[in-house]
């Protein structure tokens, strides 16, 4: 993204999409790297419901990560994607990705559609 | 046209989740056997607000892409918009328990049969329309199905009201007995008509439908189109309650009271017609209710999402419905009251409205979404009265609840 952005209001909290314009999360978290020589740099989105929670209260964050690991068959851990492949799109932000080939991505979904929806009929499988 | 006529239909099944569901009938139904006419002008400024805010989450769809959800999230970020979420998941959660009652109280009143061996089947068939269906087949049904609560329409019209006396009951007026019971119906019938899922649910079937701003026009007619459609059957329920009912002095505490009110007017049909009118409300309500909380829980974390979309496409919208309604089964079966949860929740709908309407004060603002659509001074000045008259029946509903139910 070349163009001054106000990080709160354009990136945080903002629609992701993929290469498939396929909606893959929203901006949870924003990663800055803080640089000797310069002002802080945004490396990355982070994308998550740990990230998410944390937001609200890190305790919140500990339960959610604790039950997690006790209850969920896939791992909830957030996921960074650099801001390099990150642009503007509209109000949205398009990510240089695509979705379903990236393991680190939607992994509860593909567990989902694996383990129960597709043995549902009517699924569409 | 007939691309047009598809959109009439969006405004119908949003207006069936307002107008013609279990609280909204039900409240009609008490509000004109106690009070006859007086209570139409809740039903109107209930209309007007709804119509104004269906059309402004319908232009917010049209110009950006994106529903009420997303652009709350968007612009006040997930510590604030988490108290919306909360509050409508639970309010569609209850809401949704008392639809699912309100189709099972169809069956029970048509055969006998209770609540508890309906509600399961009728959930059944609700889950198997979304799972199998398209957001298009579905709101075409429901549209098209809803036209049988129109009987509430002739039936006030057969019973030929005096019409001078209905156009007095369209400005508010001092009741002459109790006053507080004759308030708490107001602010219920208000409750069940400004419904914060008819907000989020309008936007998203507009996303769902690939409205542009060509749209706009269109829009407009369909928001006001649809709500009238609701408007004048919730208009005819009171109008008809009060003629039926008020003078033999029933107050239509109950649905088993008050189904044989279109006998009168319609002779032996009009039984048949009150079962299907209620179980077709509701069912519609139901269907609108848990898409609802689909399409909240996906846009809020960002999920992808559609009922147009096959369920292997979208597993997470589509389970999220699922465990849904599951979960609202749960009341029927242990043989709580739906009449007694439908007043609750109408209750915490009241409660939640200022949370989920607020914001929409700056959303509707935003060129970035709205570009040059965004609000005029007309509909900036109804979105702030929308928020006032939510803001004051949050803070009369619990005491009114509990003075004058």
């Amino acid at each position: 993204m070349d163009k001054t952005l106000d990080l709160v209001r354009d990136v945080l909290d903002v629609q992701l999409i993929d290469n498939a314009d396929c909606r893959i999360g929203r901006a949870d978290g924003v990663v800055l790297e803080l640089r000797q020589d310069g002002p802080p740099r945004v490396a990355a989105i982070e994308v998550g419901a740990i990230t998410l929670a944390r937001r609200i209260h890190p305790t919140l964050a500990r339960w959610l990560r604790v039950l997690a690991i006790r209850w969920l068959p896939v791992s909830i851990r957030s996921v960074r994607l650099p801001m390099s492949l990150c642009r503007e799109s509209g109000v949205d932000i398009a990510v240089d990705v695509d979705a379903h080939a990236d393991r680190r991505l939607l992994r509860l979904e593909k567990w989902l559609i694996r383990h129960v929806v597709q043995r549902l009929p009517g699924s569409g499988a | 046209m007939v691309k047009n006529l598809t959109k009439v239909g969006l405004g119908i099944v949003t207006s069936v989740g307002g107008f013609l569901e279990v609280g909204s009938i039900g409240t009609g139904l008490q509000a004109g056997a106690t009070y006859r006419f007086s209570l139409l002008w809740a039903i109107v400024v209930g209309t007007i607000c709804v119509a104004f805010l269906t059309e402004m989450t319908g232009r917010l769809a049209a110009v950006s892409k994106h529903t009420v959800v997303d652009a709350v999230r968007g612009r006040f970020g997930f510590p604030f918009h988490a108290w919306p979420f909360g509050a409508q998941v639970i309010v569609d959660l209850f809401v949704l328990a008392s639809e699912l009652g309100g189709a099972a109280l169809a069956w029970q009143l048509a055969t006998g049969i209770s609540i508890r061996v309906w509600i399961l089947p009728i959930t059944f068939g609700i889950w198997l329309l979304l799972w199998y269906g398209t957001f298009d087949s579905i709101e075409q049904s429901v549209a098209l199905l809803g036209l049988v609560t129109l009987s509430f329409a002739v039936a006030a019209w057969r019973l030929h009201p005096d019409w001078s006396d209905v156009a007095r009951g369209l400005l508010p007026q001092r009741p002459q007995t109790d006053p507080t019971q004759h308030a708490y119906l107001a602010v219920a019938i208000l409750g069940a008509s400004i419904s914060p899922s008819l907000v989020t649910f309008y936007s998203s079937g507009a996303v769902e439908e690939k409205w542009t701003p060509k749209d706009l026009l269109p829009n407009r007619i369909v928001a006001w189109i649809g709500m009238g459609f609701g408007s004048t059957v919730a208009m005819a329920v009171v109008i008809v309650a009060a003629l039926v009912l008020a003078p033999r002095g029933i107050h239509a505490d109950s649905y088993q009271q008050a189904a044989a009110l279109l006998s009168v007017p319609l002779g032996r049909w009009g039984f048949t017609l009150f079962c299907a009118s209620l179980f077709i409300g509701c069912v519609g309500a139901a269907l609108e209710l848990a898409l609802d909380l689909s399409y909240i829980v996906a846009q809020t974390f960002g999920w992808d999402w559609g009922e147009n979309k096959r369920p292997i496409e979208e597993a997470r919208f589509a389970l999220t419905y699922t465990i849904a309604l599951a979960l609202v089964m749960v009341p029927s079966l242990l043989g709580i009251d739906p009449l007694k949860l439908t007043m609750f929740s109408m209750a915490i709908t009241v409660l939640a409205l200022p949370l989920v309407v607020g914001p929409l004060m700056v959303v509707m603002n935003d060129k970035q979404y709205l570009k040059a659509h965004t609000n005029g001074f007309v509909t900036n000045a109804a979105v702030i009265a929308i928020v006032v008259v939510a803001f004051v029946l949050a803070m009369l509903a619990l005491p009114l609840q509990w003075l004058g139910a």
